[in-house]
This record gives C-alpha cells, sequence and structure tokens, in this order.
C-alpha cells in the first residue's frame, strides 16, 4: 500500500485548452478520496493519468515513494475498476479475475488460493464457472472488484463503477465498496459525477471543475464550509439556493426584505456597497405564514416521503426549501421564508469565493 | 383449402417473385447437374443422353491426375486462405490503430477487391511472363535470377496463388477490421493495468474476440477460394503448361467447355460439392464446439 501524490500536473489533449490545468492532490495511505464534479471536469483523466493510460504535459505524480511520471502502467501496481466493467466476455469469472495473476506469472496453486479468496470475499464462489453474460449488473461488477482486489495492489483507481447500475443496486454496491474498504485499507480513488456517492463514501473529496480542483474536504467539512459557489451549489441536494444579496445599513438585505441577522465582518468592512451571494441550504429555510421575512409563492411540492421539497418564487429569485412531512401547503400559496443566520453562507458575487458564513445569533426579520 | 389460400394468399403472392427466380437459377440447374451426372450427355449424345449409372464416379476415381489435381486444390486452398487471414489481420489490426493517413491506407488497401476480378488476372498473367513482365524485370534489377512464372509446373501454380493472395486479402482485412472495432477499448486498458504485454492481449484479447466473425468469413473465403475459377484459369491461360495448373473447378470446366463432356463434368461437380459439403459441416462443428468450451 501506498499513498499517491499528484503536484502541478498538467494535461492537454491536441492544442486546446489543458484537460488539467495544475492539480495538486495528496491521497494518503489507506484513504479513500473520491473525485466529484461535472462531466468534462478532468476527474476520469486524473485517473488515467495515475494509472499511466495517459502521459502528463507536466508535473509529477508520485505512488507511495516513487515517482511514475514515465513508468508504464503495469510498473505503477495499481488497479483500475471501469465503468462498463471491462471484463473479457470469452473468460469465465474464474479466468477473469485470475487474468492479472496470469500476465504476472503467478504460480498456478497461488492463482488458485488467491481467486477462490476473493471470490469467497465478494460472495462470487457459485459463479466462478460462468462467463459474464450469464451475470447480473451487480454481479459483473463484482467480478470487476475481485479482478482488482486479487493482485493486491498498491492503489484502486474506480471510474464512475456504479453509474451503469439501477438506484437500488447502486445504494447496495456502495456499502458493499465502502466495506470492502475498511476490510482490506486500500489506498482508493474514486471518480464519480454523484454527490451522494461521493458524500457517503468518502473519507475526503475533490471537487473538481474545469480541470481545477476546487475543494478538497472531509464531507462535512465540504457540506458546511464550501470554499465557493460551485462547491456550495454542487454538494447536496437539492442544491444549495443562491440569492443576490446586499449590505443595507450595516444590516443584510434580500430583495425587499431587510434582516436583523449579523453578516460577517469581513463583509461588513467592505465599505464600498457592492452586492454579494447568500447562500443558503434548502433545508435551512423556514417556511411559514407570518408576515415576516422573504414573501415567496409556492411554484411545486415535491413530497419525498419523509419530508417535501418546496419550490418557491420570491422577489430575489427561485429557490428551494426541504421541509420534514407532507407539506400541508398547495401550489400558489403565499408564504414567509425566514432562515437562521448561522446557517447561511457569503460568497462574493463575481468570483464566486466564499466570504464567510453568517455568525451572529439572532432571529431572521 | 379455400380458407386456407385465402388468408395466405398476400404473403406467398409477395414472395412468389423471388421464389420463381430462386427455383429458376439455383434448384433447377442444381438437380439438372445431378441428373446429366448419371448420364452420358456429351457434344455426341446431346440430344440423346442415356443413363449411365455410376460409370463417371469411376472414371474419376481412376483418373491418373486426379491426386495431383486434388492436391494441388488444396495447396491453392489453404495457402491463399491461411495468407488472406494473416495479411487481413494483420493488416486490419495495423489499420484500427491511430495513424496518420489512416484513410488513405485504408482505400489503397481495399482497392485490389475493388477492381473486377479477370482484369485483375489478366494483368497479373502480363506481369508474369518471362521476358517482359513487370515481375521479372524487377528480379533481374535486384540481380536475382528470372522465374519461369509459365513454364515450369511448380511456378505456374505459384503465380495464379500470389496474384489471388493480392486479391482476396481485403476481404478478410473489412471483415477483421470490423471485428476489432467492436471490441471496447476498456478491454486493452485493463489489460495493459494488469500488465499484459502487446502479444497477451493480441493472444488472449484480440484473437479470441475476433473468432466470431472470423469463422465464418474463414468458411466463406474457403469455399470462395476452392472454387474460383477465373484467377487460375486465365493466369495460368487454361490451365498451362500442358494442364498442369489445374484445381478440380478448373478441371471440370474445361472438361465441360472444352471437351464437352457434359455428363463426365457434371458428375465431377457432384464430388465437389460433397468435398465442400463435409468441410464446411466438420469446420462449423470443430469451431463452434471449441468457442462453447471456452
Amino acid at each position: 500500500m501506498a499513498g499517491v501524490h499528484l503536484k502541478g500536473i498538467v494535461k492537454r489533449y491536441g492544442k486546446g485548452d489543458p484537460v488539467l490545468k495544475g492539480i495538486d492532490l495528496d491521497v494518503e495511505e489507506s484513504e479513500f478520496m473520491v473525485l466529484v464534479g461535472p462531466s468534462g471536469c478532468g476527474k476520469s483523466t486524473i485517473l488515467r493519468v495515475v494509472s499511466g493510460l495517459e502521459e502528463i504535459d507536466s508535473g509529477e505524480i508520485r505512488i507511495g515513494e516513487r515517482v511514475v511520471n514515465d513508468a508504464p502502467p503495469r510498473e505503477r501496481d495499481i488497479a483500475m475498476v471501469f465503468q462498463n466493467y471491462a471484463l473479457y466476455p470469452h473468460l469465465k469469472v474464474y479466468d477473469n479475475i485470475a487474468f492479472g495473476l496470469r500476465v504476472r506469472k503467478t504460480p498456478k496453486e497461488e492463482i488458485d488460493t488467491l481467486v477462490r479468496e476473493a471470490a469467497e470475499l465478494l460472495n462470487l464462489g457459485s459463479m466462478l464457472d460462468k462467463l459474464p453474460k450469464e451475470l447480473s449488473g451487480g454481479e459483473r461488477q463484482r467480478v470487476a472488484l475481485g479482478r482488482a482486489i486479487v493482485r493486491k495492489p498498491k492503489a484502486f483507481l474506480f471510474d464512475e463503477p456504479l453509474s451503469n447500475l439501477d438506484a437500488k443496486l447502486r445504494v447496495q454496491m456502495r456499502a458493499e465498496i465502502s466495506a470492502l474498504h475498511q476490510r482490506l485499507k486500500i489506498t482508493t480513488l474514486y471518480v464519480t459525477h454523484d454527490q451522494v456517492e461521493a458524500m457517503t463514501m468518502g473519507e475526503r473529496i475533490t471537487v473538481l471543475e474545469s480541470g481545477e480542483i476546487q475543494q478538497t474536504d472531509v464531507p462535512m467539512g465540504l457540506y458546511e464550509r464550501p470554499a465557493n459557489r460551485f462547491v456550495g451549489t454542487f454538494i447536496g441536494s437539492p442544491p444549495m439556493n443562491i440569492l443576490d444579496a446586499r449590505l443595507d445599513g450595516g444590516r443584510l438585505a434580500v430583495g425587499e426584505c431587510i434582516f436583523s441577522a449579523g453578516v460577517p465582518d469581513e463583509l461588513r468592512n467592505r465599505a464600498d456597497s457592492r452586492g454579494f451571494l447568500l447562500g443558503i441550504r434548502p433545508e435551512h429555510l423556514e417556511v411559514h405564514d407570518r408576515p415576516e421575512g422573504l414573501r415567496a409563492t409556492i411554484d411545486l411540492i415535491e413530497p419525498m416521503g419523509g419530508e417535501s421539497n418546496i419550490y418557491l418564487s420570491t422577489g430575489a429569485g427561485r429557490v428551494v426549501a426541504t421541509m420534514p412531512g407532507i407539506a400541508v401547503r398547495k401550489r400558489s400559496d403565499e408564504v414567509f421564508l425566514r432562515f437562521d443566520p448561522a446557517a447561511a453562507h457569503f460568497f462574493d458575487s463575481r468570483s464566486g469565493v466564499r466570504l464567510g458564513e453568517g455568525s451572529v445569533p439572532g432571529r431572521s426579520g | 383449402m379455400g380458407s386456407f389460400l385465402r388468408r395466405y394468399a398476400q404473403p406467398y403472392l409477395f414472395i412468389a417473385p423471388a421464389a420463381v427466380v430462386m427455383l429458376l437459377v439455383v434448384l433447377y440447374p442444381f438437380i439438372y447437374n445431378f441428373i446429366i451426372a448419371f448420364s452420358n450427355m456429351s457434344l455426341y449424345h446431346l440430344r440423346n443422353p442415356e443413363f449411365v449409372g455410376l460409370q463417371h464416379f469411376r472414371t474419376i476415381f481412376t483418373e491418373p491426375e486426379i491426386v495431383s489435381v486434388f492436391a494441388k486444390t488444396v495447396i491453392w486452398t489453404v495457402v491463399n486462405v491461411a495468407a488472406h487471414l494473416f495479411l487481413g489481420v494483420g493488416l486490419a489490426i495495423l489499420l484500427n490503430q491511430e495513424v496518420k493517413g489512416r484513410g488513405i491506407f485504408r482505400a489503397l488497401l481495399i482497392l485490389p477487391w475493388a477492381m473486377p476480378q479477370y482484369i485483375t488476372a489478366l494483368t497479373w498473367r502480363g506481369m508474369f511472363n518471362y521476358q517482359y513482365g513487370a515481375v521479372n524485370l524487377m528480379l533481374r534489377a535486384l540481380h536475382l535470377p528470372a522465374v519461369p512464372w509459365q513454364a515450369n509446373e511448380y511456378w505456374a501454380l505459384a503465380a495464379p496463388i500470389i496474384a489471388n493472395i493480392w486479391l482476396g486479402f481485403p476481404f478478410m482485412m473489412i471483415i477483421a477490421l470490423g471485428g476489432l472495432q467492436s471490441i471496447p477499448k476498456e478491454l486493452y486498458e485493463a489489460a495493459e493495468i494488469d500488465g499484459a504485454g502487446w502479444w497477451f492481449r493480441l493472444r488472449k484479447i484480440t484473437l479470441p474476440l475476433l473468432k466470431p466473425v472470423l469463422v465464418p468469413a474463414t468458411v466463406l473465403g474457403t469455399i470462395w477460394t476452392f472454387n474460383n475459377l477465373n484467377v487460375i484459369w486465365l493466369v495460368s491461360h487454361y490451365g498451362e503448361p500442358a494442364d498442369k495448373t489445374h484445381i478440380l473447378v478448373t478441371y471440370v470446366y474445361k472438361a465441360a467447355f472444352h471437351y464437352y463432356r457434359y455428363g463426365y463434368a457434371a458428375a465431377f461437380s457432384v464430388v465437389i460439392f460433397i468435398l465442400l459439403l463435409s468441410f464446411v459441416v466438420y469446420f462449423l462443428k470443430a469451431t463452434g464446439e471449441k468457442g462453447a468450451a471456452g
């Protein structure tokens, strides 16, 4: 086992803009690191350069103590799990799992022990004689996992491994992969576009956009202190509400509504009354009938069972609020919104960079 | 019966034209060939053929050249198909990579196939001319001895084989290229990460996954080559020297249309048909069983 360390990685395809614009990332030994971002953000490219399937234009890739910039994939001693599983269709499950060991000329008896061990761990014992086409999606994914773990590599690379599974199976495999990591403690780089997957699986998460790292932190760190507007809206479902805000006589103002809530000193110190952005998570918005706070009209209610998502229009833009239980209100109802200022986030309106969070406790109004 | 006709008249009417044509150009000649195979039809008995039983079949198997013609047919077929497979798959693998000017290479390599066979065959015959042919001119330029392509029994078989290899590999190449493009690239990437080298990937991934397309292509290629009249007939100029350059079909063709031995030639055709049929049944069974076993 070993950590994976990236320093200033730049990768360019052809003559256009680089896909990776200087990535610095340290995945510690035994860590489960999730790379998350929208499609085209470069997360899969990071896996491909770590695996050696793609060469980098500049920077340094270190696996354990060794700089592997110029090493071919086979010398890097990593294993990769692909989105479409990449099982060999003409080989039985046993031979699929044994493939990497045979390439490395492992003795036959040892291969047999290792393959059966891996099959046991992944509950594949009864399927060793089947061809991939005879397996379900979840079983195929487990075979792909088996092929990765059987070699006992220095690190695992997962490239959106659950995207091809249906929702229920995805939740189940999520738990299985997490449990597997708990057991084997192999350094893992896991790529996904699904922030729920990222939040539930990652020990730490790196959020990427257009080839740049936006933030690396533990899941709740990202959720509670997003470094910028992008991270704020990307992590969390439904996404964080972003509203134009300004200071009015030192107080926070959104639309026609002036709150008595405190704003961070940094914000207050900005002499100009230039606008900024207020970020507030749906579960921190309270919908009520008393005429205090921001006036809003209900557009749509999504009952989720345990909670309801309420989509509303306000003078400052559209927002979504999450309320526990089944909403008693209905479409077109006039309501008012308030929030705990301590739960608010503030971002620069141009750069999107975090300016601080609401800190002064007190009721909105 | 009346209701049956009413119910199915329309679909049968739709397939009728195709069915009639198939009956006329496939089934009727096929059966007619069987009938005259047992008759003494020839230039003398064109209008009044008589039933002669298995007489032609006895003649065929006691013919002094039969072994040599059959051996040449096997050599012709095996060498051609093997070369087509080797060149076709090899070139397909090269063309399937990111090469500059891939489109141009692809077009150039398909060219032999795009030309009418008989023109190609006659051109090759010219090129094999001892004194003025391009092949010998090149050999001389390289200070190698000229080859008697049309005078020596063995070189006279080699010449049409070379021409037919050139004609036939593009078909295999296109088939293999199609097969290669259907193999997901992740399989190679997974193997590369596992540490598999080029040769290992070729043996353990490419070839097994090409098998489903190569087996039917090989069967077709074998039948076409085995029954390929044009190339060997034209390049060897009807079997020269001294009827030494024959495979089964050119031998039959000469018997039928130069010597007018219709009954004999028809019987010979039946033998060829049975040979090919047995080959196809055996080959499909053999490769099919292997495929199922893994």
